[in-house]
């Protein structure tokens, strides 16, 4: 989240468009009644009536996968009924910023698309730039080459009733939605965008998130309180795992992991530094050869010098997409010989599972630590499988719940929040910490006797014992937050070793502090646990304001509580919107007031996004794989043809094929029902836990799927049936939710219908069902690789008797 | 008399008795959702409806032959007397037995002499019902006497008794008000008529204590009313064609017509399968006069609708209206169109076949008070469970049993009497 | 005097309040399966096992797909029915505002069942030594100054918990600040003589399953005054037959007409 969630309160109209808050996060609904208090709008945009179209004001249909055109409708409402806030573009956005005359965009393909290879040379999406190599503006944002103009040629395209044609939405719910949230245009109005897996569990999800951005740019809605882009992330700390690098090509604090062509740490600064010429950009990221350095001596202590490059040789680099759908690619091909899984049940969660499943048993071992015995744990034994046809060995480490141990999590709008444990765990359960801990031991133990490259391992500076010899949460803390290993002077303040960093500001390059996330400095500034800053709970009068409650835990970076602050003042360091002003400049004390502002610099002296090196949000990037602008395209598997252009589907999935899903897309005449996934408010995530508890069972006992009442009548299905739903990847047999929920879709001259399936469900645990991660594709986005879970084809028919 | 004993109907009796009585350990054993098909939705059925609702009801035949007998000089139905009190005495014993397995937490009945809620009106039938066994009891007692000859106990009795009666009653009194004031006035009434026959200026049966008979009526008329009073409370879920601020009447009048229509019965079926002599003339006498109660009923009842403004429903095609028709229509109106033929009370199977269709109306309107007219949003109707059926039957049985055995061994069938005399 | 508000309009149907019933409650879940109505309400109904339930009504509004929730419990009445009925004083009425239950004076008569006008008691009947469970507002929290455990678990405050009179006033606040989403009505401020656990509705109440009809009066004032009649019908009788026995009597004995001597 740029905001976050008590931010909520501060909107004037808040769209729910991919996401379904009041299920999946139910305590959001709490400041969303708050805004509404003050007169705000909810509005839900969702294939289904879910119960946070309950809750909303208003809801409108949209089919799966179309949100580009959704957003896209709305971006050419904006353009004209001339609802843009221009102060806020020219100020804060690129739009002024004068692209490069070879630019184009034809019948759905950019400039610089080669079919061989599916991939664009994005060098035509540059900007054009002066001698300096600072990019050219048109401040009157009139130029037909500047961002806007392209922006608006984009999407003139997307007349009303071309999007209702293709998001199968009455037209005038659309242009009711259209009219509210582009409303907020105005200074002084707010507009909140909240989306979750239902805009990046897409084949162009990156892009809808990208839609979202744009059309909150051009409503100068990022910065401010109660605006902004807001992930609602699906599990309670999935915020805090992705900060410490989730993903493959990612190292902490979200610098880039070393690819094959980063060979020495001069290539890999060199290439991953970006560089501004424009003085006025603070281009924050000139400051990664800092973090790096810290991060290299966190981790490996005194052996990282700056001779030896802070031991960068040592890291592995990467030389092929290793996301989530290609790791089971390599599992397969016996590339990958062992899996560890933390709390992570795949049989359940991954898209095409059976084909995960298949894959687990080339494995020579795994590692499951869990609090069940999950799907995938049991593997070897499940239904249909043969245990002595399968040689996979297989551990179950018995962790402890959330509440069984301490440590942080980091929430949706960033804030980390340091937990006590509050019981022991039953038997012989363990925290990770203590499982990793151990296990880092035991393979130190074996490379200290010899083995292939044993240096990173034998040389990890590894300490994290508490006064009970137990590995201590805080201390893997305060080497997050960072230290100093060498007396040294940083920002005119000197430290002693051994000092805690006070932020990242005071990291530097020369080996002298280390850090193991930059983004996380400051969160434990000093020794003692009372300086752990993610465990304060202060309330301060007046924090009600706008309620960004600063001293309420803590919040990266620096406790900045909303990000893109310094776009909600003007030139002077005034707010836009003075009654729920986030920061302003006081000139008399030259000083900022209110949330931590984006730098210490005063008004006008750099440009508001500092971490871009232009220093302007990006309505047009050159950033994504797969276009500068958000472009409507059909799911991978589309029940229709593209209206927009005759471009189908993303084009650079054509470059997933062969080492992307293992069968051919279902086609519309054999599978013409659209179907998605989602969850509900009474399970969790694989069910591991939910399914294992009573009460939750109760609520929702087994596997469904629901049906509009028309569909269910066309095929003589009646509420509680059991049902067939089938895909080009397998079937489920699961019961039949008969509701009046699900409509129909009038999509291009066709009456469509969708189902959707809750995916929680397993063969382990007290309740059981299908999984409906059965039936998804496991095809990604070409950027975030993120499988598309919510928008595939289906066919449904009535189980037989018996 | 034996062969009738060694018949199969009688083994079937004693079957169906002991089949019953098995089914009650079950349902002690596991609980009332094993043992019947009440839920939430419909926690009394059969067993509230029949044994306790219309239990009662036919049960009523004691305190009316009592009171006409003895009250209002009604003489010539003396020998109806003590078929009928036996009858309710048994009747009582088995409400008593079938309310214990009815109770979920039956070893806390006593509670209610300890803790009552003097504003319930289960209270108010608990403590009449038990009192009122006890004023049975009494009544029976002379029987006991005279079969063993114990002149002197029974003199002691007769002496006793009123003042058991008034303590009884003083008792209850202060139980139902807990009043000193009101207390004191009931104990005044009874103490006063126990003066004023002590001192002869009243006449005092030398039989029959007149209190006992009194105490009996009063009870009576408290509890089969207070029965409907019970339903006063379902306000919002009984049907308006029988929820009425004077449903306690309707519940005692229709007690009254059939209390004595059972008495009837028992005389004809005693004589049909226990082979007592009957004599029938001062049955048809009384059951004669019931037209003008049917009658009287009826007006009520349709006096009452109309009064409500819920007349109109009974000529809507709905079950309710339904089951109001055949409870009048069977119960009321067809046996006051019977009375109309001349002597067809005179013939057994005229006489039996009216009585039974009062009994029948009253069986109908108590189950239409109690389940038919009461409705449970979204809720599966409620049917009896063969079991419960089977415990119902097997009280019934045991009631037959013990009939038949205190019949046999006390004087209680007047015609006998007269014969031996 | 206590009382709960249930806003349904603020209701998402998460159910945090079900499950927290169950957990402060240690109440043992149900089986179930699939759902038990058209959307997805379980259980079916409340039971001595489940005290509360949140409803679940897919109602079209405006020709749009609408899904509307309600939340049935014991609603604490202010003159509660149960303890009238009850023969034994088992249920009482708390000064607090709950109406608490004692199973050492309880008989498992089940006339609480039939008298309580929200079918609010409920009977174990899967146990041979029952009990009446409902939900009893948290006694044992409200009594030590808390909150009932459901009421601390919503999320979207849809539950609000304080003074009866706080309460109404709130709820009739709501209504006056947005007219247009609520129903003027505040369930419970007036039934059958008001209840401890009032409730906001944007569609009429009876849609949502709750009983509708009720009269403002206390479903016990019907059963009062026939019970008050007692002790005079008691003196009119003992009266009255004493009168006509004495009366009758003479009457026969100046006739000699004894039956016991003729015959």
């Amino acid at each position: 989240m740029t905001n976050h969630w008590i931010d909520l309160q501060n909107a004037d109209v808040i769209m729910v468009c991919g996401s379904n808050v009041a299920e999946n996060h139910p305590v959001a609904v709490r400041w969303m009644e708050e805004a509404r208090k003050r007169g705000a709008v909810i509005l839900s945009a969702d294939p289904r009536f879910t119960r946070t179209s309950a809750f909303a004001d208003r809801y409108c249909p949209l089919r799966s996968g179309t949100d580009i055109a959704f957003v896209g409708g709305m971006i050419r409402y904006a353009f004209s009924n001339n609802r843009l806030n221009y102060d806020y573009l020219r100020d804060n956005t690129n739009a002024s910023f004068i692209v490069k005359p070879e630019y184009a965009f034809n019948d759905g393909l950019f400039s610089g698309f080669d079919p061989a290879s599916a991939t664009y040379d994005k060098a035509s999406w540059a900007y054009e730039t002066d001698e300096n190599g600072v990019p050219l503006q048109d401040p009157t944002m009139t130029d037909k080459r500047c961002v806007l103009m392209r922006v608006k040629a984009q999407y003139k395209r997307y007349r009303l009733k071309t999007v209702c044609g293709i998001v199968g939405a009455p037209r005038y719910l659309y242009e009711k939605f259209c009219d509210l949230y582009t409303g907020t245009y105005e200074n002084g109005k707010a507009g909140t965008w909240l989306y979750a897996m239902g805009g990046t569990q897409s084949t162009h999800g990156t892009q809808n998130v990208r839609a979202y951005s744009v059309l909150q740019l051009l409503l100068g809605n990022i910065g401010i309180a109660g605006g902004g882009v807001n992930a609602l992330r699906g599990e309670s700390n999935v915020q805090g795992s992705t900060d410490m690098a989730l993903l493959y090509n990612q190292l902490p604090g979200y610098l880039a992991a070393p690819a094959e062509k980063d060979k020495t740490l001069a290539d890999y600064l060199a290439a991953r530094t970006p560089k501004s010429a424009d003085p006025k950009s603070a281009n924050w990221w000139q400051n990664t050869p800092k973090y790096v350095a810290s991060l290299l001596k966190a981790w490996y202590g005194p052996a990282a010098t700056r001779e030896n490059d802070f031991c960068y040789d040592w890291l592995p680099k990467y030389g092929r997409d290793c996301s989530y759908v290609n790791l089971f690619s390599g599992i397969e091909s016996g590339d990958i010989r062992g899996l560890v899984l933390f709390g992570q049940n795949p049989a359940v969660s991954g898209p095409s599972c059976q084909r995960q499943l298949a894959a687990l048993s080339r494995l020579s071992w795994m590692a499951a630590v869990d609090l069940f015995e999950t799907e995938t744990a049991s593997f070897w034994k499940r239904p249909g499988a043969n245990p002595s046809d399968i040689d996979t060995e297989v551990f179950l480490l018995p962790a402890v719940a959330s509440v069984e141990k301490a440590g942080s999590i980091t929430n949706s709008g960033r804030w980390a929040q340091w937990r006590e444990k509050a019981l022991d765990g039953p038997g012989d359960t363990k925290p990770d910490l203590w499982i990793l801990d151990a296990l880092y031991r035991a393979v130190r133990k074996e490379y200290e006797r010899g083995g292939v490259f044993p240096d990173p391992v034998v040389n990890l500076a590894w300490n994290y014992d508490g006064a009970d010899q137990e590995p201590d949460p805080r201390k893997v803390a305060q080497e997050i937050n960072g230290f100093f290993v060498a007396e040294a002077t940083a920002n005119n303040r000197s430290f002693m070793a051994g000092d805690q960093a006070p932020s990242f500001a005071f990291l530097l390059d020369d080996g002298s502090t280390a850090c193991g996330n930059w983004l996380y400095s400051g969160s434990f500034p000093g020794p003692k646990p009372e300086d752990n800053r993610m465990a304060a709970r202060g309330i301060k009068q007046g924090d009600d304001r706008i309620g960004l409650y600063p001293g309420w835990a803590w919040c990266w970076p620096v406790n900045r509580r909303i990000l893109y602050n310094r776009a909600s003042v003007d030139a002077n360091g005034q707010p836009r919107d003075p009654a729920r002003w986030v920061i302003r400049w006081n000139a008399e004390k030259s000083a900022w007031e209110g949330d931590v502002p984006d730098g210490p610099w005063p008004p006008g002296d750099r440009y508001p996004f500092i971490m871009l090196p232009e220093g302007h949000a990006r309505l047009f990037a050159q950033g994504l794989a797969d276009g500068p602008l958000p472009e409507h395209y059909e799911p991978w598997e589309g029940p229709v043809q593209n209206a927009l252009s005759s471009q189908r589907h993303n084009p650079l999935l054509l470059s997933a094929k062969g080492k992307g899903p293992a069968k051919e897309p279902g086609s519309p005449e054999r599978f013409p029902v659209v179907a998605t996934t989602y969850r509900v408010g009474e399970h969790w995530q694989a069910g591991a836990l939910t399914r294992n508890t009573p009460w939750l069972i109760e609520l929702v006992p087994s596997a469904y799927a629901e049906i509009g009442e028309i569909l269910a009548m066309m095929l003589g299905i009646k509420n509680g049936d059991r049902v067939v739903v089938e895909t080009a990847r397998g079937s489920v047999e699961v019961y039949a939710l008969v509701t009046k929920r699900f409509g129909t879709f009038r999509v291009g001259g066709k009456i469509l219908h969708e189902v959707g399936l809750v995916w929680h469900f397993g063969y382990e645990g007290l309740a059981r069902g299908a999984s409906a991660n059965v039936l998804t594709p496991d095809i990604a986005d070409p950027n975030s690789r993120i499988p598309e879970y919510k928008a595939f084809l289906c066919n449904v028919r009535k189980a037989a008797e018996g | 008399m034996e062969t009738k004993r060694t018949s199969p109907g009688a083994w079937v009796v004693r079957a169906v008795a002991l089949a019953g009585m098995l089914t009650i350990v079950y349902r002690f054993w596991r609980g009332l959702g094993a043992a019947t098909n009440l839920n939430d939705g419909y926690p009394w059925g059969l067993w509230v409806t029949v044994d306790i609702l219309a239990g009662v009801a036919l049960a009523a035949g004691g305190f009316v032959i009592a009171g006409t007998v003895h009250l209002f000089g009604g003489k010539k139905y003396e020998s109806l007397a003590r078929p009928a009190i036996l009858t309710a005495f048994l009747g009582y014993l088995l409400f008593a037995f079938g309310l214990i397995v009815d109770l979920g937490r039956p070893w806390n009945l006593f509670n209610i002499m300890l803790f009552g809620n003097h504003e319930s009106p289960l209270y108010e039938i608990g403590w009449c019902a038990f009192l009122y066994t006890i004023v049975l009891f009494l009544e029976l007692l002379p029987a006991v006497f005279e079969k063993f000859s114990w002149g002197r106990v029974k003199a002691f009795y007769l002496k006793t008794s009123p003042w058991v009666v008034i303590v009884l009653l003083t008792v209850f009194a202060a139980a139902m008000t807990r009043s000193t004031a009101w207390t004191l006035v009931i104990a005044g009434i009874l103490l006063g008529w126990e003066l004023l026959m002590e001192t002869g200026v009243m006449p005092r049966d030398t039989q029959t204590p007149i209190l006992l008979i009194m105490a009996g009526v009063i009870f009576s008329f408290l509890h089969q009313s207070s029965l409907g009073t019970l339903y006063l409370m379902m306000a919002t879920k009984l049907d308006p064609l029988w929820y009425t601020p004077v449903l306690p009447i309707f519940f005692f009048i229709s007690a009254v017509l059939a209390g004595v229509s059972m008495v009837a019965l028992e005389a004809i079926a005693a004589e049909k399968f226990l082979r007592h002599p009957v004599d029938l003339a001062p049955i048809t006498t009384l059951v004669a006069k019931m037209p003008l109660a049917l009658g009287l009923y009826i007006l009520l009842k349709l006096e009452d609708l109309a009064s409500r403004n819920v007349a109109g429903e009974l000529f809507q095609f709905t079950l309710p209206a339904a089951a109001w028709w055949l409870e009048i229509g069977l119960g009321a109106i067809l046996p006051l169109f019977l009375f109309l033929k001349r002597d067809f009370i005179k013939k057994r199977g005229g006489l039996a076949l009216i009585c039974g269709l009062v009994v029948l109306g009253l069986l109908i309107n108590r189950t239409n008070v109690s389940l038919t007219g009461i409705t449970v949003p979204r809720w599966e109707p409620y049917y009896p469970r063969w079991s419960e059926w089977l415990v119902t039957a097997g009280i019934l049985c045991m009631g037959f049993l013990a009939y038949d055995w205190l019949t046999v061994r006390l004087p209680i069938i007047s015609v006998k009497r007269a014969v031996a005399a | 005097m206590k009382a709960m508000l249930v806003d349904t309009t603020r209701c998402t149907g998460c159910r945090s309040c079900q499950v927290a019933c169950k957990q402060w409650n240690n109440l043992p879940a149900v089986q179930t399966r699939f759902f038990s109505d058209g959307s997805m309400q379980n259980p079916a109904h409340r039971s001595s096992k489940t005290w509360a339930v949140v409803t679940f009504h897919e109602l079209p509004k405006n020709n749009r797909p609408g899904l509307f929730f309600g939340r049935l419990q014991c609603f604490h009445c202010v003159d509660p029915a149960c303890a009238d009925a009850c023969p034994v004083h088992a249920l009482k009425k708390t000064k607090l505002g709950p109406v608490v239950y004692d199973p050492g004076l309880c008989l498992g008569c089940r006339y609480c069942q039939m008298a309580c006008p929200f079918n609010a008691p409920r009977f174990d009947w899967d146990k041979p030594v029952p009990e009446i469970r409902k939900c009893t507002m948290c006694y044992d929290r409200v009594a030590a100054g808390g909150r009932p455990a459901c009421v601390a678990a919503c999320p979207a405050e849809a539950l609000a918990f304080g003074e009866r009179s706080e309460m109404v006033a709130e709820a009739e606040a709501r209504i006056r600040q947005s007219p247009a989403r609520y129903v003027a009505h505040v369930y419970g401020k007036n039934e059958v003589g008001g209840t401890c656990v009032l409730h906001l509705a944007a569609v009429p109440f009876e849609s949502l399953g709750y009983p509708s009809g009720l009269p403002d009066e206390p479903v016990a004032d019907h059963i009062r005054s026939a019970m008050h009649t007692v002790p005079y019908a008691m003196a009119t009788l003992g009266l009255a037959l004493g009168a006509v026995a004495w009366v009758v009597n003479r009457r026969m004995e100046n006739t000699g007409d004894k039956p016991d001597k003729a015959e």
